[in-house]
């Protein structure tokens, strides 16, 4: 090799490691900015936000798009990121139920409550039931009951501060108020039956309105006695 | 190459495919050869730069200036130390399959959910 042939060997050498380096450097960095990007936007509020709206195309958007868009790179790299990401992800699949779940409810569904439970309830509805109904009225089933669903949580975690109700499934905290005698047993059954048709039209199954409308009833009634 | 997100993970749960796992399982597989055949390149290029400016610089090394040759040498160090690095991050394309059967096996519990929303292309 002769001696200028060395020099832009060398030369090229040095570009090529030179951009190489800074490559690499730029790639590290854009890489922990978006995973910082991700970071901030995984927070409790953000996912309040999302799940308190019972809304099909909220808690959706904030799936695919908020936790959708975090890399799997940075979730494994990223301990801080991969915390954030599992937290809510398990919340989700609290809010949505799982098909394991939802498999084992409907080989034993609860029976539905005998019509008379819904008369006499107080008019007006509160205002997120009446919400509920309007949905399911105006054809958005999923999404009146979803609405509903998260009135119960809302409305007996309330009643249980010390627990932490975003971990606690529905049918869960139904049992709690009963063992605690916050509801009756037969408040207890009728919001067992309306979460069983709530988590079937979350979990994808057509539900009549006429079901899901007579569901949102049974909530009323479950909850009428913590009015008092 | 632009990497798996969690939604791609998802959108594999809720299309309606038998085998989503063997789907990712591919996608893992020409990830890994990938990023295999691109730091076993970038390893080989190293290598050889380094070995071709030494091997000059010891025949001819009196003649020239040692700057060049010491940028040289360097920038092959570097493009070395940079393949060797993407090859021991191959490990970690491991950990991303597993974390990604992981995310999968969740993302199916809720799949009737997932097919209910239609997220944007």
């Amino acid at each position: 090799m002769t001696a200028p042939l060395l020099t832009s060997l060398s030369v090229t050498s040095a570009i090529v490691g030179g951009t190489a380096a800074l490559s690499s450097l730029s790639k590290f960095l854009v890489e922990a900015r978006r995973s910082k990007v991700f970071r901030d936007a995984l927070t409790k509020k953000a996912e309040d936000t999302a799940l308190e709206s019972s809304d099909l195309d909220i808690v959706g958007k904030y799936l695919f798009d908020t936790i959708g868009g975090v890399e799997i790179t940075s979730y494994v790299r990223d301990a801080k990121l991969r915390t954030r990401t599992e937290a809510a992800l398990a919340r989700l699949t609290t809010f949505v139920g799982t098909e394991t779940e939802q498999r084992l409810e409907q080989e034993d569904p609860p029976p539905p409550p005998p019509p008379e439970v819904t008369q006499g309830l107080p008019v007006p509805a509160p205002v997120e039931l009446a919400r509920a109904k309007r949905n399911i009225v105006d054809g958005d089933v999923w999404n009146g009951l979803a609405r509903a669903r998260r009135y119960i949580e809302l409305r007996l975690g309330a009643q249980f501060p010390s627990v932490d109700s975003s971990r606690m499934s529905a049918i869960g905290l139904v049992s709690l108020a009963e063992r605690r005698e916050r509801i009756m047993p037969g408040e207890a059954e009728a919001l067992r039956f309306a979460l069983n048709v709530c988590n079937r039209a979350i979990h994808g199954e057509d539900i009549s309105p006429d079901l899901a409308l007579y569901a949102v009833d049974c909530i009323e009634y479950g909850l009428s006695s913590l009015d008092e | 190459m632009a990497g798996i997100q969690i939604s791609d993970v998802l959108r594999l749960a809720r299309a309606d495919l038998e085998d989503a796992s063997s789907q990712l399982d591919q996608i893992y597989e020409w990830r890994y050869d990938h990023a295999s055949t691109a730091a076993k390149a970038v390893v080989g290029l190293g290598a050889s730069l380094l070995i071709a400016l030494l091997a000059a610089a010891l025949q001819h090394g009196a003649k020239s200036s040692w700057a060049p040759i010491l940028a040289g040498t360097g920038g092959a160090v570097v493009i070395l130390a940079i393949g060797l690095i993407a090859y021991r991050k191959l490990n970690g394309i491991y950990r991303e399959y597993v974390v990604a059967h992981e995310l999968l096996a969740s993302a199916l519990e809720v799949r009737t959910f997932l097919r209910r929303y239609n997220p944007k292309p």
